[in-house]
């Protein structure tokens, strides 16, 4: 863009105040109040929400009825059992912290590489060029595959593992977050051109601030894999984790830890799902 | 420059030409501070090239262009910032020039320009919560916080209902006699163009065809010059021609 050649200044006359005479339609039509309280409906809202996961559990007893002899699958009664014993023993809350710190790192570590990589990616040709390939090389990567290769260069301590999680997460942020920044309404893009406005303004105000929604969406994704990825790093090298619970109730063939750690994974995919969505009407409302 | 002091527009010999087709040849247009110059033309003509090119958004391939410093650009869709408040919207035009303002000196201005645009009361709604009208208000609201020298719009009300449309141009009019800007406005509608312009200029074929003065000093009761049935019928048979 070219700034044009400036010419001499003409004497401008100051904005002058003028008293707002308020004539906008705003408009304050209030909603007709519904029948029910607003309390009992969002009761309702929460009960409908939750009614399919306790329908799971239901079935889930249900199924589980017969003596525990008689079947693989333990009941949610030992399933809590066996959450009472490994908590007396001292390792759940311990791997329960560490898996989270693990997930937490890692996906620090991907989200931080992969917002400025996919806005250079989507604001820029020869940026998409240069990073796109690398990434969905790396993207196809299976997990299992992927960690003897960090074992090797890493070693098998915790840089390994925020290492795995932070490349499972890095690529979904990236293609979301470069998709959300060739999405963004090229007349804003010239709108700030228009009004001259300083590159960090452009990136916070618009490019990021328009690309949150994908960025969202990559969020949510770079989450769900990054447990996965922690089920993987998890199985090397700890003693510590619910990767490394899951890992040892295999070997001892408890099933009841097995499904307590699938249940935790569960509960905190779940709880990270509303982290996402507190944060998300966060950013929204800070606009 | 002292034969430009009362110049917010200088160009001279601007060419632009896109695929080898020639959109503008050797256009001359110099605008006086506090003038109103409007651009008509079929689609195509370069109206809006020729208005990117002022604004900067556009370089020439060849000729001279010189403008004054402030200068606010007006979209036909009022390019409105979706995600930000009509407040966050309207200190947008003060961005470029955010380091040499106090906070105090801006929100100072962004009210005023909200009130200069009577959205005193819409500060805190979304885009989406308004009228085209409202939105293009907003817009006018942003231009405004530049303390424009020169006011540059391409068909600012021409996706407007025909009687906001004309509460448009009245606002227009009245903002440009109480802080004597200069407008450079791109209009399809030649009664638009009689009503707020001091002067016509016609584009065809990227050369400026004709051009219509109108004598603002005598208005009728809607703001048109006494003789604009004769301006328009005079317009309609440049454009024909």
């Amino acid at each position: 863009m070219s700034v044009p050649e400036q010419i001499g200044a003409v004497t401008s006359s100051a904005l002058s105040s003028t008293s707002a005479s308020s004539s906008s339609a705003a408009s304050s039509a209030t909603p007709a109040s519904c029948a029910a309280p607003r309390w009992v409906r969002r009761t309702a809202s929460i009960g409908a929400a939750w009614a399919s996961t306790l329908a799971l559990f239901a079935l889930w007893a249900l199924c589980t009825r017969s003596a525990p002899d008689t079947r693989a699958l333990p009941s949610p009664g030992e399933v809590a059992a066996a959450f009472v014993a490994l908590r007396d023993e001292g390792v759940l809350w311990p791997s329960v912290r560490v898996s989270v710190l693990r997930v937490l790192a890692g996906l620090a570590v991907g989200v931080a590489l992969a917002v400025p990589a996919g806005v250079v990616s989507g604001a820029s040709r020869i940026g998409g060029a240069i990073i796109d390939k690398p990434v969905h090389m790396l993207r196809a990567i299976p997990f299992p595959a992927l960690a003897p290769l960090l074992i090797v260069m890493l070693g098998i301590g915790e840089a390994m593992k925020v290492t795995l999680i932070a490349v499972g997460a890095f690529a979904l942020v990236y293609v979301n977050v470069r998709d959300g920044v060739r999405a963004i309404d090229p007349g804003l893009i010239e709108l700030a051109r228009a009004y001259r406005m300083p590159q960090h303004v452009v990136f916070t105000k618009i490019l990021l601030r328009g690309v949150l929604p994908q960025f969202m969406t990559g969020l949510r994704f770079a989450i769900t894999v990054s447990w996965i990825a922690l089920v993987t790093c998890e199985t090397v090298n700890s003693s510590v984790g619910i990767g490394y619970l899951l890992t040892r109730s295999q070997q001892f063939f408890r099933t009841d830890q097995m499904v307590l750690c699938i249940v935790l994974y569960a509960a905190l995919g779940l709880l990270s799902e509303w982290i996402v969505g507190v944060l998300e009407r966060l950013l929204r409302t800070r606009g | 420059m002292s034969g430009d002091v009362a110049r917010t527009v200088a160009l001279d010999g601007v060419c632009k030409a896109f695929d080898g087709r020639d959109v503008l040849a050797d256009v001359d247009l110099h605008v006086d501070a506090g003038e109103t110059v409007a651009l008509i033309g079929r689609s195509g003509c370069g109206k809006s090239t020729l208005l990117r090119i002022v604004a900067g958004l556009l370089d020439a391939d060849r000729g001279r262009v010189r403008t004054t410093g402030r200068v606010a650009f007006g979209f036909q869709d009022a390019r409105l910032v979706p995600w930000l408040r009509v407040w966050d919207n309207v200190t947008l035009g003060m961005e470029a020039h955010a380091g040499r303002m106090t906070r105090r000196a801006r929100r100072e201005a962004a009210a005023c320009a909200l009130a200069q645009v009577q959205l005193a009361d819409a500060a805190d709604k979304l885009p989406a919560q308004l009228s085209g009208g409202q939105r293009q208000r907003v817009s006018l609201a942003r231009a405004l916080t530049r303390r424009p020298q020169l006011l540059l719009l391409d068909e600012p009300f021409g996706a407007l209902d025909a009687l906001t449309r004309l509460d448009m141009q009245d606002l227009l009019a009245g903002l440009r006699a109480q802080l004597g800007f200069a407008t450079v406005l791109v209009t399809h509608d030649i009664a638009e163009a009689v009503r707020l312009a001091d002067r016509i200029l016609v584009l065809a074929d990227g050369r400026i065809r004709d051009e219509v003065c109108a004598d603002r000093s005598r208005l009728d009761a809607q703001g048109r010059p006494p003789d604009h049935a004769a301006l328009e019928g005079r317009l309609h048979h440049a454009l024909r021609g």
